[in-house]
């Protein structure tokens, strides 16, 4: 009986370990299919290895592809991050104390469904086209995700538990430290997970509109110069990135909310 | 000494509830007195507002009329002697055990973190959960969530503690062994109790007295002192006699 059931669930941690290798590698022959379909376009496999080489090797634009890469990552990073301070404080101000949420409420509910990118050109024109336009674009899809989500983390908080704070004498600020914000934590995390994502969608937008670096600019050259080789480069790089950086966040939060497993 | 400390006392209190158009009335004039270091069960019918008067009690709900009185002292809202272990348990999710226990002691910022460790280590150990400490309530059965609660109310070192149905959820097994050791734990060290049930057995099987209530509006219907020797035996004819006396007395609750 042991045996079989030891046996059994080795032969499920190895699935496990498998089945995400077999889904690559049906999304490469998916890509194979479509290569046959439209070979002028999309480019062959044996190219798109050839142009990472000499992409990886070679700086593009006076700068490594990693410097690229880090141009971008930085934007995304230093517009959501003070996404993520702004966004909290004011999900929280809006969701704990009901005049806050009167006041600012429906002004946010207005805001929120605004396509970041729908700025671009005010931006643009207020600000031109270097580092500070792109991190306040990240900034503004980022806050509104962050908002949404430290808001309805905090309206899970419930009276009764409130109550259970208030029979053991906590104050009004112990009571928002130590019941409200932990109870908000795990969607707190959801939102910055989602404001990552957000960022990057953002970023490129920005950056294909006009940069000397970055993912984005590196695209556009691709485009412009019909080297659709390098743009499904840059788009490998782009999932490897967003793949690393949820990883390091699912990590942290592992670490920061180890009772929400 | 003479006459016994009246620790608490509750004196003709009445809740109204209202909205925009009706209004709902829960309790209707209570009035009991409280003795210091007693064990009083308040037995009332599902639903019949037992909870709504424990709130007015612990100050977490505004009484429409009446008066409270702590240790002869007028009183209204939060108070600090007095504690409570919730119905729904309502244990930190977000807190290890150690940390839950904690929590009372934390708030009121009186001790060292050493003195709160020390004390949450006692009422663990109180409550039997050594090996516990730094697990979190979801790892835990109910009986064990429940002396949770037991403990962290205890460890806010109450003068009086407020128990609503705190074994309401719990399955019948752990239910009379946790009752053994709410009984256990009360002799250990004594607290005035007040135990709020909807569970007749329950209610002869721990109340040193018993306040009977009707159904909604909630009011005293009767009080019943209760001699028996403890530990009781549920099945001692004289226990038996007590309860059908009580049961016969209660209001069905529909």
């Amino acid at each position: 009986m042991y045996y079989t059931y030891n046996t059994r669930t080795k032969l499920y941690k190895m699935m496990y370990w498998i089945l995400p290798v077999v889904s690559l590698i049906l999304l490469c022959l998916l890509y194979l299919l479509a290569v046959a379909s439209n070979p002028i376009i999309l480019p062959s496999p044996e190219l798109i290895i050839q142009r990472f080489i000499s992409m990886v090797s070679k700086p593009i634009k006076g700068v490594s592809i990693w410097g690229h890469i880090g141009a971008s990552l930085i934007r995304v990073l230093a517009g959501a991050s003070i996404a993520w301070v702004f966004g909290i404080l004011f999900g929280i101000m809006i969701g704990w104390n009901k005049t806050c949420d009167a006041l600012f409420g429906s002004v946010f509910l207005m805001i929120r469904p605004i396509p970041p990118i729908a700025w671009i050109p005010l931006i643009v024109m207020s600000f031109g086209i270097g580092e500070f336009p792109k991190i306040l674009l990240v900034f503004i899809g980022c806050f509104t995700t962050m908002v949404t989500n430290t808001y309805s983390g905090v309206k899970m908080v419930n009276k009764e538990i409130v109550n259970v704070g208030l029979i053991f004498g906590a104050n009004q600020s112990q009571i928002l430290r130590d019941i409200v914000i932990p109870t908000a934590l795990p969607s707190i995390f959801t939102g910055i997970r989602s404001t990552i994502d957000n960022g990057w969608k953002i970023v490129l937008a920005a950056e294909m509109m006009g940069a000397a670096t970055g993912i984005g600019a590196l695209i556009t050259r691709g485009w412009n110069e019909l080297d659709m080789a390098m743009v499904l480069v840059c788009i490998i790089f782009i999932a490897l990135t967003g793949a690393a950086l949820s990883f390091l966040i699912q990590k942290i939060e592992r670490v920061l909310t180890p009772w929400d497993r | 000494m003479g006459q016994i400390n009246k620790i608490l006392e509750v004196k003709n209190v009445t809740k109204i509830f209202f909205d925009d158009k009706s209004h709902f009335l829960a309790i209707e004039d209570i009035s009991f007195s409280l003795q210091e270091g007693e064990f009083l069960v308040v037995l009332g019918p599902g639903r019949c507002g037992k909870t709504v008067l424990l709130n007015i009690l612990a100050g977490l709900e505004k009484k429409t009329d009446g008066e409270l009185f702590y240790n002869g002292q007028k009183y209204e809202g939060l108070n600090p002697d007095i504690s409570m272990v919730f119905q729904n348990l309502m244990l930190m999710p977000f807190m290890t055990v150690m940390e839950n226990i904690m929590v009372g002691m934390k708030f009121k910022k009186t001790l060292t973190k050493a003195e709160m460790k020390e004390r949450a280590q006692h009422y663990i150990n109180l409550v039997g959960l050594q090996g516990f400490e730094h697990s979190y309530p979801k790892q835990l059965s109910g009986g064990m969530k429940q002396r949770v609660g037991i403990a962290r109310a205890y460890a806010a070192a109450p003068k009086v503690l407020i128990m609503d149905e705190p074994f309401g959820q719990l399955d019948a097994q752990t239910r009379y062994s946790m009752q053994q050791e709410i009984e256990r734990i009360w002799e250990a060290e004594k607290r005035t109790i007040i135990f709020v049930t909807n569970n007749i057995e329950e209610a002869c099987y721990l109340g040193s007295r018993i306040i009977l209530l009707s159904d909604s509006p909630a009011t005293v219907k009767a009080e019943y002192t209760i001699d028996l020797p403890r530990s009781r035996s549920i099945v001692d004819p004289e226990f038996l006699n007590i309860r059908s006396i009580i049961s016969d007395n209660t209001d069905l609750s529909v």
